[in-house]
C-alpha cells in the first residue's frame, strides 16, 4: 500500500461524490427529463387516444343497435304490410275471380237464354210460317178438289208431328 | 510465513464458490420446476449470488492487502 | 537485435507470404480441381495466415516492448497519483472526470441534435434510449416501490457511470470502478440515500423503531449492519473490478506481446461482460436496501 496516504482521502472521496453528483446533474437534465417528458406526454396522448376511441367505440356501438332496432322495426312493418297486402290482395283475386265467373255465368246464361229463345222464336216463326205455307199449299192443293175439313186437320197434324220430331 | 498468511485469507472463497454452485442447482432446479417463474427465480438467484461473493471478495481484498504488506 | 528475434520473425514472415500465396493460389484455380477440397485447403491457409501473422505482431511487439514480466506484476489497490494545480489527484478521479466530460459532451449533442428530431414512431437509435429509460424507471419502481423519478435517474446515472468505467478500461486507462475510493464514495451516496428515503418516508422516529423493530435489544446490531452496508457494497463492486483488472494485467504480463488478440477475447468478459453485472448488482442491492428501509 505505498503511496497511501489517510490526508488524500477526504479530498478524494470529496471529488468522487462531486463528479457523480455533477454526472447525475447532467444525465438528468440533458438525457433523463427530456426523454421521460417525451415518454410520459406520448403515454398520455395514447390513453387519451385509446380513452376517445373507447368512448367512440361505445358511441358507434349504441348508435348501431339503435339502427338494427329500427331496421328491425322496419322489417317487421314491412313483413306485416306485405302480409296484410297480401292477403288483401288474395282476398280482392279471389272476389274478382268470382265476380268474373259470375259474369261470366251471366253471361253464358243470358246467351243461353237469348239463343233459347231466339230459337223458339225461330221455331214459332218458322211453325207459323211453314203452317202458313203449309195452308197456302194445302189450300193451293186442297182448293181444287176437296173441301173437306178433314184434310186439314189432317196437314196440320203432320206438320205437328213432323216439326216436333225435328225439334 | 506471511504468504501462509495470504493463502489462508483466501480459505473463504472455496466455501463461497461451493455454496453459489449450490445455490446455482438449486435455481436451476426450481427454473426446471416451474419454468414460468425463471424471472423472479434468476434475479432473487443473482442477489443471493451477490451476497456469497462479497465473501470470496473480501478474502481477496484481504489476502491482496497482506500480499502487498508483505 | 538478437539472433533468436531475427529467426522468429523472418521465419513467421515467410511462413504468412507463404500461407497468402497458398490461398490466392486456391482461390484463383479453378478448371478440373476437387472445389471440396480446395475450399478445405484455402481454410487451411487461411488459418495458417492468420497464426503466423499473430506470432509476427506478437514478435514484434515483443521486440519492441521488451516483452512481458511473466507473473511478477505490480499490483496497487489504490490508484497512482498526480498533482495537479497543487491538489495530489487520484488517476482514477480524473479519469472520472474524463468519464463526466465525454458523457456530458454525449448528453449535449444528445440533447440538441437527437432529441429534437424524436418521433412518436420510435425507430432506431430513439427507441433503444427510450427503452432504455422506460426499462430503467420500470425496474427501478419494480423493486423499490414509487418513490420519485430522481431515484430512476440516480440509478440510470450509476450504470451510465459504470458503463462509462468499462469503456475506460477497455481504452487502457485504470477502471475508477477498480479504485474503492470511487466505490466507496458511490457507496456512501448510497448510504445516504437510505436513510434521506427511510426518514422522508417514516420520519426519524419511524426509521429508529424500525431498526428496533423485535426488541430495541437489536438496535445496535442492526446499525452496525446498517453502517456495513456501503462497506460491502463498495468493497463488492471494488474487488470485483480489481480482480478483473488483475486477471488482464497478469495476463498481458504473462503473455506480453503473445497477448495480442487473447486479450481482446478476454477483456469482452473481464472488460465488459463483468462490470455490467457488477452495476446491476449494485443497483439491485442499494434499490433492495432502500425498500427495506422504506417498509
Amino acid at each position: 500500500m505505498e503511496g497511501f496516504d489517510i490526508r488524500n482521502l477526504p479530498m478524494d472521496l470529496i471529488l468522487n461524490i462531486l463528479n457523480i453528483v455533477l454526472l447525475f446533474v447532467i444525465v438528468r437534465a440533458l438525457v433523463w427529463k427530456p426523454v421521460k417528458k417525451f415518454l410520459d406526454a406520448r403515454n398520455e396522448k395514447l390513453k387519451k387516444a385509446a380513452e376517445s376511441a373507447a368512448a367512440d367505440k361505445a358511441e358507434a356501438l349504441e348508435t348501431k343497435s339503435k339502427y338494427e332496432a329500427l331496421i328491425a322495426d322496419i322489417e317487421k312493418t314491412a313483413a306485416e304490410t306485405e302480409e296484410k297486402a297480401k292477403k288483401e290482395a288474395g282476398m280482392q283475386a279471389e272476389k274478382i275471380i268470382a265476380d268474373a265467373e259470375k259474369k261470366a255465368e251471366d253471361i253464358k246464361s243470358d246467351a243461353l237464354k237469348s239463343a233459347e229463345d231466339e230459337k223458339t222464336r225461330a221455331l214459332e216463326n218458322m211453325r207459323s210460317d211453314v203452317v202458313d205455307l203449309a195452308f197456302s199449299i194445302s189450300e193451293k192443293l186442297i182448293e181444287r178438289n176437296i173441301k173437306d175439313g178433314d184434310n186439314m186437320k189432317i196437314a196440320e197434324k203432320f206438320f205437328d208431328e213432323h216439326l216436333s220430331e225435328g225439334e | 510465513m506471511a504468504i501462509f498468511a495470504v493463502a489462508l485469507a483466501l480459505v473463504p472463497a472455496l466455501g463461497a464458490g461451493i455454496m453459489m454452485g449450490f445455490a446455482t442447482s438449486k435455481a436451476v432446479d426450481a427454473t426446471a420446476r416451474q419454468p414460468e417463474a425463471s424471472g423472479k427465480i434468476s434475479s432473487t438467484l443473482l442477489l443471493g449470488l451477490a451476497l456469497t461473493e462479497s465473501t470470496a471478495i473480501y478474502s481477496f481484498v484481504i489476502a491482496l492487502i497482506l500480499s502487498t504488506k508483505v | 537485435m538478437n539472433t533468436a528475434m531475427t529467426i522468429k520473425l523472418s521465419v513467421s514472415a515467410f511462413i504468412f507470404a507463404v500461407m497468402l500465396v497458398l490461398h490466392v493460389f486456391f482461390k484463383k484455380r479453378g478448371g478440373d480441381a476437387d472445389p471440396k477440397k480446395d475450399k478445405r485447403r484455402r481454410r487451411l491457409t487461411f488459418y495458417g495466415m492468420v497464426f503466423s501473422g499473430w506470432f509476427f505482431v506478437a514478435a514484434t511487439v515483443n521486440m519492441l516492448t521488451g516483452g512481458g514480466n511473466g507473473l511478477d506484476i505490480p499490483i496497487e489497490l489504490l490508484s497512482m497519483r498526480k498533482t495537479l494545480f497543487g491538489v495530489s489527484f487520484a488517476e482514477t478521479t480524473l479519469t472520472s472526470f474524463m468519464i463526466t466530460a465525454v458523457v456530458l459532451v454525449l448528453a449535449l449533442i444528445f440533447r440538441f441534435a437527437v432529441f429534437p428530431k424524436f418521433a412518436d414512431e420510435p425507430k432506431g437509435f430513439q427507441s433503444v434510449i427510450e427503452t432504455l429509460v422506460e426499462a430503467m424507471d420500470n425496474f427501478v419502481k419494480g423493486i423499490a416501490g414509487d418513490l420519485s423519478d430522481e431515484l430512476s435517474a440516480y440509478m440510470f446515472t450509476v450504470a451510465v457511470y459504470l458503463i462509462g468505467c468499462a469503456v475506460a478500461e477497455l481504452l487502457g486507462s485504470r477502471s475508477p470502478a477498480s479504485d474503492l475510493e470511487t466505490t466507496f464514495s458511490m457507496a456512501l451516496i448510497t448510504f445516504t440515500l437510505i436513510n434521506y428515503y427511510g426518514i422522508k418516508k417514516k420520519r426519524l422516529s419511524g426509521r429508529i423503531k424500525s431498526l428496533a423493530s423485535p426488541s430495541p435489544m437489536i438496535l445496535p446490531m442492526k446499525m452496525v449492519s446498517d453502517l456495513a452496508f456501503p462497506v460491502s457494497l463498495s468493497c463488492r463492486l471494488f474487488g470485483n473490478m480489481l480482480g478483473g483488472m488483475i486477471v488482464m494485467d497478469l495476463m498481458k504480463s504473462a503473455l506480453g506481446g503473445y497477448a495480442v488478440g487473447f486479450s481482446a477475447l478476454a477483456g469482452i468478459y473481464f472488460n465488459l461482460f463483468h462490470p455490467l453485472i457488477q452495476a446491476y448488482i449494485f443497483i439491485v442491492l442499494s434499490l433492495t436496501f432502500i425498500r427495506e428501509a422504506t417498509e
